[in-house]
């Protein structure tokens, strides 16, 4: 059976709230405005939105809205999304409306095609290709792109490791490896390498990523990894049995 | 050229002739030589190289090699590093003390090649420290992967990567790019929803969500017209 996706606001801009309504209601949401602490706290337990809009300045009282998220969140939960609204286009405010426990953040005044492409991602609902933003192709000069991929070491040895992700690294992707692990090896803190082999760990869910040492470039690197080794006690029939 | 057969080796002995000997003979099998003529620079050679076998004389200059196997019990509590005696004598007392400590063998001076070859090549396969495997739930040594790629299409909410890695789960990314520094959208959070596309095998398509950006941010992505993607 198919169920509305619930929407709660707290704004004191009455105009803000009726606006709200009208745009929520044609995109068939069930939504409730309030204006006041009170009545929104309230609604959180009986209406059980599954996202909430916050003004970040209620009240005219700068950042009353931060103190909102964090009691919403603390008492909510990850599950609910909380997306903040604000006049202000600081970067300070946004970081701090995000590590209050927000999802994210809308500029006001309000852009109907971001604050619906925002909501409709958040609520994993789909999105319709044409109602899509247009996309840009970046510049060649400015195109150049680093990421990190956290990854869990299950096996080091003289001659290579193997590492667990759950995202996919393809044969022959160069990678540097850092991180307490290549702090411990590496006088340099980062360790470049290029993956040997991937095999899908089912399991747990991810691959397993098999490196080699080269005994010439990673020559102070197998040193060190001895001098790891040999503080290593051996293995208890215990971890055997584990593996 | 090193190779995953060479050995790190440490010669403990106070004549100089026999150092040279075992150290031409052994840098002739590909293996790393290291030298000491006392057990104090020998436990710091071990120490600081970890070799993966030592040959040990019995009777130093000022001391019995016995001392290096006491320091030893410290250094190397789990007897990943193999000793070998080397001694002038065949006395009974010195071969009994050499067992109590447990050590991997015994030379008898003078020392011809093939009994060293043959040593070496009996020992080769027990040399290499045994595989740390970390037991499950137990892994606490972090490490992250520095990956590259290249940014392809971007729009005010979220922009597209190229890269070798494939996401399957959504995930916040922990990422830079000149184009960020650019546009002044450093601040902003990197998130995945989707899981990657293949564009090629081995190469996939990753979409990131932009969190966190206010509307000014998105007028300065809106200034990259260079052409629709």
């Amino acid at each position: 059976m198919y169920q509305k996706k619930k929407v709660l606001v707290i704004d004191d801009d009455e105009d803000i709230n009726k606006y709200l309504e009208t745009k929520f209601k044609l995109n068939n949401y069930d939504i409730r405005c309030t204006d006041n602490t009170e009545s929104f706290l309230k609604e959180l337990v009986t209406f059980k939105p599954n996202l909430i809009l916050v003004d970040l300045n209620l009240n005219g009282k700068n950042g009353f809205g931060y103190k909102i998220i964090e009691t919403v969140r603390k008492k909510m939960g990850p599950e609910l999304i909380i997306i903040i609204m604000s006049r202000r286009n600081n970067h300070e405010d946004i970081i701090k409306g995000l590590e209050d426990g927000a999802n994210d953040y809308i500029t006001k005044p309000l852009d109907e095609v971001i604050l619906f492409s925002k909501i409709k991602l958040f609520l994993g609902q789909e999105i319709n290709p044409e109602e899509e933003l247009a996309f840009y192709s970046v510049p060649k000069g400015d195109n150049d792109f680093e990421f990190h991929v956290p990854l869990k070491v299950k096996r080091i040895s003289e001659t290579g490791m193997t590492l667990f992700s759950s995202a996919l690294m393809a044969k022959e992707t160069l990678i540097i490896l850092e991180g307490a692990l290549a702090n411990i090896i590496s006088p340099q803190g980062a360790v470049k390498f290029v993956v040997k082999d991937v095999t899908i760990d089912k399991r747990q869910n991810g691959f397993l990523i098999e490196i080699e040492f080269d005994p010439d470039e990673h020559s102070a690197v197998i040193r060190n990894v001895r001098k790891l080794l040999l503080k290593v006690a051996p293995m208890t029939e215990e971890d055997l049995h584990k593996l | 050229m090193a190779t995953s057969k060479s050995k790190s080796i440490l010669i403990v002995d106070d004549d100089p002739d026999l150092r040279v000997f075992f150290r031409k003979l052994l840098e002739n099998m590909g293996h790393e030589v290291f030298e000491a003529t006392n057990t104090t620079d020998a436990a710091n050679l071990v120490e600081k190289v970890v070799p993966h076998l030592i040959l040990l004389d019995i009777n130093l200059d000022e001391e019995k090699g016995f001392v290096l196997l006491e320091k030893l019990k410290q250094l190397d509590p789990y007897q990943r590093i193999k000793v070998i005696m080397v001694s002038a004598s065949t006395a009974k007392k010195d071969i009994a003390n050499s067992k109590a400590y447990g050590v991997h063998g015994y030379l008898v001076k003078p020392v011809t090649n093939n009994q060293l070859v043959t040593l070496m090549k009996k020992l080769q396969a027990q040399l290499n420290f045994p595989n740390y495997i970390i037991p499950e739930g137990q892994e606490n040594l972090h490490v992250k992967a520095k990956c590259f790629g290249q940014m392809s299409k971007v729009n005010e909410l979220s922009f597209k990567f190229v890269s070798k890695i494939k996401f399957n789960l959504p995930h916040k990314l922990e990422c830079s790019s000149s184009f960020f520094v650019k546009h002044n959208i450093k601040h902003a959070q990197f998130t995945i929803f989707f899981p990657s596309v293949s564009i090629t095998p081995g190469l996939y398509e990753t979409r990131v969500q932009f969190i966190g950006l206010s509307d000014k941010d998105m007028v300065a992505i809106r200034k990259v017209k260079t052409k629709k993607a």
